[in-house]
């Protein structure tokens, strides 16, 4: 008998939830609460898939680490905001620190394994995965986990932004503003210097960028620095939202990496596009029944998976994305 | 101005260069003849800094330069148009223009990118194209222009005709004439379109298997029957 009323219980759940779940029309204000918020979300996926960009089109290691190397630096930065440092300072501590991290991660122990076997990097960053994990747990784990992370002293977690058409907090419309400010910055950088210019030519020539005078080994080393503050950046604003666990980081790179890889895998443009997809999708996944399918907050994960695969097979090489091509 | 003693070098097990000494004096056409595989290119590679000798040295301008990386040699005057051209191409005509001349100012450069272009107009016009659509003649007129954005005193040139229409060959040769008289630019040209090469070079050695075999000057190489039978074929 117990079990009958417990099946029950099972068949029932989703099909209250699709009786609560309203089509969008019959309230705009909130469809598109959830669109922009899914935005902000997907901002933050953005950020770190482009993390994984920045390294992997210049050398081709895909840096499993990238969420991992964020969740230490954040923790630090917690750890510096319960010592009472302003925000912005330790906003600017957290990523020159991840710049560090970047660059001495780079030197010690990718170089020695660039131009070797494809497995070596993906074994070695995996083990990268493993240290930054086991060292945030070890140093911050001790005490009480989750810890909360403030949100920037611009826009309260809890305070409503009312864009007119869509209501969402004020750490989403701050997300989406410095993920926009960040993705400008590296357009500039990329595309307006000379810098970026040879941090170009080096992801597509090296030989050829050698000969041009470019120091090769320091534009790689410029990337990995690049692709750490960014990632950073990403733990710094996701931390508010998720609060800092040893798990935060995995919740998001599993959709930046998704993103990425629906981006193309070697277009910084791609990156923030993927994860604005990845994040819209999965925030109307949960909120909306397609038909009689209602997927809720649970399987918001597999939905927007399922839409990368679905784009993968219609465009291969993700949306932006050349190199595959070039492979053949 | 160049001078090679005794290189060797090797590519993992395989040796590709054995001892070998060259000279290229100032303004000089040289050419470097050989088959395929002969180490031509591993020497340009050698001079350029791509590959270090094992042992010999290399001397530009009294000063030696076999220890240096390639990213350090470039500004010492030695520009290497490398086989295969290795252009950047998904990057535009102007990009690649602009990291010819990374190692110096901007404000030269800028300058610079117009003597290219009045040397090869058809890349202004494709200025803004990406260098991977350019047609086979253009992305070496590309590669040359891309070498003499750092301004060289020597500049390496490997395989300039390969696989190029003869019309566009011999455009591309006239160009590098006028460059090395003009400018005074030297120029060690690597070569298997040898009476070519010899049409315009000064000086010549032939390499067979990482050896220098026979050096001597174009003239004599033109009559000398080995070269004749060997690459000329008559």
């Amino acid at each position: 008998m117990e079990s009958l009323g417990q099946i029950t219980t099972v068949l029932t759940a989703p099909t209250a939830a699709f009786l609560a779940a309203q089509p969008p029309w019959e309230n705009p204000d909130l469809f598109f609460s959830q669109i922009v918020a899914g935005m902000a979300t997907g901002s933050i996926y953005g950020l770190v898939a482009l993390g994984v960009v920045l390294i992997y089109r210049s050398t081709d290691v895909i840096n499993f680490a990238q969420g991992e190397m964020a969740l230490f630096v954040t923790f630090v930065g917690w750890s510096l905001i319960q010592a009472d440092v302003n925000y912005w300072i330790v906003f600017v501590l957290v990523l020159a620190l991840a710049g560090a991290i970047g660059a001495l991660v780079e030197r010690t122990v990718i170089r020695p394994v660039e131009g070797g076997p494809v497995l070596n990097p993906v074994i070695v960053t995996l083990g990268l995965f493993v240290i930054f994990n086991s060292l945030t747990a070890f140093i911050w784990a001790q005490g009480q986990l989750p810890k909360g992370f403030p949100a920037t002293p611009l826009g309260s977690q809890l305070e409503v932004a009312d864009l007119g058409f869509a209501r969402i907090t004020q750490h989403q419309l701050m997300v989406l503003i410095i993920a926009v400010a960040v993705m400008l910055a590296l357009y500039l950088l990329f595309n307006h210097t000379k810098l970026g210019l040879a941090m170009r030519a080096t992801a597509q020539n090296p030989v050829a960028s050698r000969l041009m005078g470019i120091n090769v080994g320091q534009m790689l080393m410029l990337g990995w620095v690049l692709s750490a503050m960014v990632g950073a950046v990403g733990g710094i604003l996701v931390a508010p939202i998720l609060f800092l666990d040893l798990v935060t980081m995995l919740r998001v790179i599993l959709f930046a990496f998704a993103a990425a890889v629906l981006g193309g895998l070697d277009s910084p443009p791609g990156a923030m596009v993927g994860g604005l997809i990845i994040g819209v999708v999965q925030n109307v996944a949960s909120t909306y029944s397609f038909g009689p399918v209602f997927f809720g907050p649970e399987l918001s994960l597999p939905v927007a998976l399922l839409v990368l695969v679905l784009i993968l097979l219609v465009r291969p090489t993700g949306l932006f994305g050349r190199r595959a091509v070039r492979r053949v | 101005m160049l001078k090679v003693s005794e290189i060797s070098a090797s590519y993992g097990p395989i040796q590709a260069l054995r001892e070998v000494s060259l000279e290229v004096g100032e303004g000089q056409i040289v050419a470097l003849l050989g088959a395929n595989g002969a180490g031509k290119s591993s020497t340009l590679r050698a001079i350029s800094g791509l590959l270090r000798p094992s042992s010999g040295s290399i001397e530009f301008m009294g000063e030696p330069i076999h220890r240096r990386p390639a990213e350090s040699i470039v500004s010492m005057g030695i520009s290497h148009v490398p086989e295969g051209r290795e252009l950047f191409s998904e990057l535009t005509v102007l990009e690649n223009l602009q990291l010819g001349g990374y190692s110096r100012r901007r404000a030269a450069v800028r300058l610079d990118i117009e003597r290219i272009f009045g040397y090869f107009p058809i890349l202004a016009e494709r200025r803004k194209q990406p260098a991977g659509s350019l047609s086979g003649g253009e992305q070496q007129m590309l590669a040359i222009g891309r070498g003499l954005m750092a301004r060289p005193r020597l500049l390496l040139l490997d395989e300039p005709s390969l696989g190029l229409a003869p019309l566009v060959v011999r455009e591309i040769f006239r160009i590098i004439q006028t460059i090395n008289r003009e400018e005074n630019t030297t120029i060690l040209l690597v070569e298997q379109n040898v009476g070519l090469a010899l049409s315009i070079a000064q000086y010549g050695y032939v390499l067979e298997t990482g050896n220098i075999v026979i050096e001597a000057t174009a003239e004599e190489l033109k009559r000398d029957e080995t070269v004749r039978r060997s690459y000329l074929g008559y």
